[in-house]
């Protein structure tokens, strides 16, 4: 029995989880012709919980995300099953996609800066918002809705900011104004795609704690994607390591973190100040396998410190290595096998 | 703004106190009007007497002086060639040049904007690269050309339309009909290149995850993103049309102001010269300075800056 048969009870349940990708496939196409960016992904992101996505830029973590809302672009080939509340979202027509966007899942961007409109004002953006997420809001109750969400995510003189354009204020601030924008809409998921990458450690921190008050007071599920995993540590609830396009480890955030089941999770800790207490940091040699490459075992091999002549030549599937945790490591495998 | 606006009228005054300079210069390099103004037998005492009557005979830094006083007073004096005030054919040659002029800055850029944006929303199938394909074919034939070619077409071998003159409405298709074909084969690739350009961009991407209509990205947020060059473009492609009025009106015998400009030319009439290109100049600068107060309204950001 698989993991993933474990893990995910049949959709419509009260129970099924708020996302759920399942050999998700992605293939774009680049100079050299088709690359594959994700191949064969397959993630939950239970209702209500925060779910990091974890990997190096180029992994894939990325284009998982924008894959569960249909936004990759134009000619990108996807296969593989992605539910998110319940609703086939590869299956939605145009119409239902967009309410599906609308009031589902919203995303927010990595660069404030470059996602808002730089020729309109912060509260038309609220308001156009709020309006596509529920038609019926009159112009007047939009506003009253964006100056109060506006407020909720932190922002100072919510009133005056309305009329504010983006080039006007910071980038934690528009970075807030983003968040407002989606919450205006009382999406049930919230997708980040690195959310904080773009601004300072302090405003870094603001924007995490503000995500994870949303989480607990709202319910909202989260779903972030991001490089650094000392930036989630502290609010993750489940933590998914991608690794060139595949989910190599996926497992509670505080296990995965102390005990890493998968070799590249262990090297990218020993590599994380953080998370090394030695004096020196070990960084990872060589560099990952461009998109077009195909090894045929596992993707870590050639950079692995512990690889064995078996790793690669066969590619491990994820499986369960410890509870509610699932790895795609052939030692971790093999160690736990010869346990039992 | 005011500011803004007090520059660029500065910059107006400039402008033609440049273009009568440089025209005084080259008009009185370019011969003597009138020995082309006299019977060829003429003697030397007629001569004389046309240019003392022209005020030829001034001392050139008088004349230079009386054509920058003609310049900012809009008031050109008398014809040299012809019975009559400069500003009453000039005001007659603009009004008739604008029955042209006025319908190919309409079409002109609707017709780019819709081309262009259809091949942007179809960057790789065959009817957006057909459209494309066909306005690269026509930007390549020089506009006089086409002009040849509609007539040859249109009004002598099907007889439709009126090969020359200004004398019906119907006169003016052809004339219509080259200055928008070339405004629009050169602004609707352009225009797709640039929304092609803002479709990508992040403020796109973020109203297509809001859930928004194709229709409302595309133009409440796409389109605006994509207009500032293209209105600077329009500024540019407005001058260009003067230019090919210098071309297309003496070659279809359209009596405007650019059939004018060239008529005067030969005829050493300086006043009308002086007279057309001042008002050209200030036609082409004041466009362009209120295209830029439109890009400045358009985008916040510009409004900080100077």
């Amino acid at each position: 029995m698989t993991a993933t048969e474990i893990d995910s009870p049949p959709a419509g349940t009260a129970s099924a989880p708020a996302l759920r990708l399942e050999d998700v496939r992605v293939e774009l196409s680049g100079s050299s012709g088709r690359v594959q960016i994700l191949r064969g992904v397959s993630f939950e992101v239970p209702r209500g919980q925060i779910v990091a996505l974890a990997g190096e830029s180029g992994s894939g973590k990325s284009t998982a995300m924008l894959a569960a809302v249909r936004l990759l672009p134009w000619g990108a080939g996807v296969s593989g099953t992605i539910e998110c509340q319940g609703e086939d979202v590869r299956a939605l027509s145009s119409r239902q996609l967009r309410q599906f966007r609308a009031r589902t899942a919203r995303v927010i961007f990595q660069d404030p800066w470059s996602s808002l409109h730089p020729m309109r004002s912060v509260g038309s953006q609220l308001v156009e918002s709020a309006r596509s997420a529920d038609g019926s809001l009159s112009k007047a109750a939009a506003r009253e809705l964006a100056v109060e969400t506006l407020r909720r995510v932190g922002i100072p003189d919510p009133k005056a900011r309305m009329d504010v354009y983006p080039h006007q204020i910071s980038g934690g601030q528009l970075q807030r104004v983003m968040i407002a924008m989606a919450l205006v809409a009382r999406p049930a998921v919230l997708l980040c795609d690195e959310p904080t990458t773009a601004l300072d450690v302090t405003t870094q921190a603001q924007i995490l704690d503000l995500l994870r008050d949303l989480n607990r007071s709202e319910g909202i599920t989260v779903l972030i994607a991001t490089h650094d995993l000392d930036v989630i540590a502290g609010i993750a609830d489940r933590l998914v390591v991608m690794y060139a396009g595949r989910v190599v480890e996926d497992g509670p955030a505080q296990q995965v973190l102390a005990a890493p089941k998968h070799l590249y999770t262990w090297s990218l800790l020993q590599a994380a100040p953080a998370h090394q207490h030695e004096s020196r940091l070990r960084p990872i040699e060589g560099r990952p396998p461009r998109s077009d490459e195909n090894l045929p075992g596992c993707a870590f091999a050639p950079r692995c410190p512990g690889a064995r002549d078996e790793c690669t030549g066969e590619l491990p599937g994820l499986e369960l290595v410890a509870v509610g945790h699932r790895s795609a490591c052939l030692p971790v495998q093999q160690q736990k096998e010869a346990q039992q | 703004m005011i500011g803004f606006l007090a520059r660029r009228l500065g910059l107006l005054l400039l402008v033609v106190f440049g273009v009568t300079t440089v025209l005084f210069v080259l008009t009185r390099l370019s011969g003597d009007p009138a020995a082309i103004m006299s019977p060829p037998d003429a003697g030397p005492e007629v001569l004389a007497a046309t240019r003392e009557r022209l005020g030829l005979n001034d001392p050139l830094w008088l004349q230079y002086v009386n054509t920058l006083v003609s310049t900012f007073t809009f008031d050109f004096g008398q014809s040299f060639a012809m019975d009559t005030s400069v500003s009453s054919v000039l005001w007659s040659r603009l009004g008739t040049s604008l029955y042209i002029i006025i319908p190919a800055l309409v079409i002109g850029p609707l017709v780019s904007m819709a081309i262009g944006v259809y091949a942007a929303l179809r960057p790789t199938r065959r009817s957006g690269r057909a459209v494309m394909g066909a306005a690269f074919l026509t930007d390549g034939v020089p506009y006089f050309l086409l002009a040849f070619i509609l007539i040859l077409v249109f009004a002598i071998q099907l007889g439709w339309l009126p090969a020359t003159g200004n004398a019906s409405y119907a006169a003016l298709v052809i004339p219509v009909a080259v200055l928008t074909l070339q405004a629009v084969s050169a602004t609707s690739r352009l225009v797709r290149g640039q929304m092609l350009d803002a479709l990508g961009q992040g403020p796109v991407q973020t109203a297509r995850s809001l859930g928004l209509s194709p229709a409302v990205v595309l133009f409440r947020h796409a389109l605006p993103l994509a207009l500032p060059p293209l209105l600077a473009w329009l500024g540019i492609q407005f001058s260009f049309l003067f230019s090919s009025l210098l071309v297309l009106e003496p070659i279809m015998n359209y009596g405007g102001i650019g059939n004018l400009l060239v008529r005067s030319v030969n005829q050493r009439d300086f006043p009308v010269v002086q007279a057309c290109v001042v008002v050209f100049a200030v036609l082409i600068t004041t466009v362009n300075i209120a295209l830029d107060v439109a890009v400045r309204g358009l985008d916040p950001r510009l409004r900080k800056a100077s």
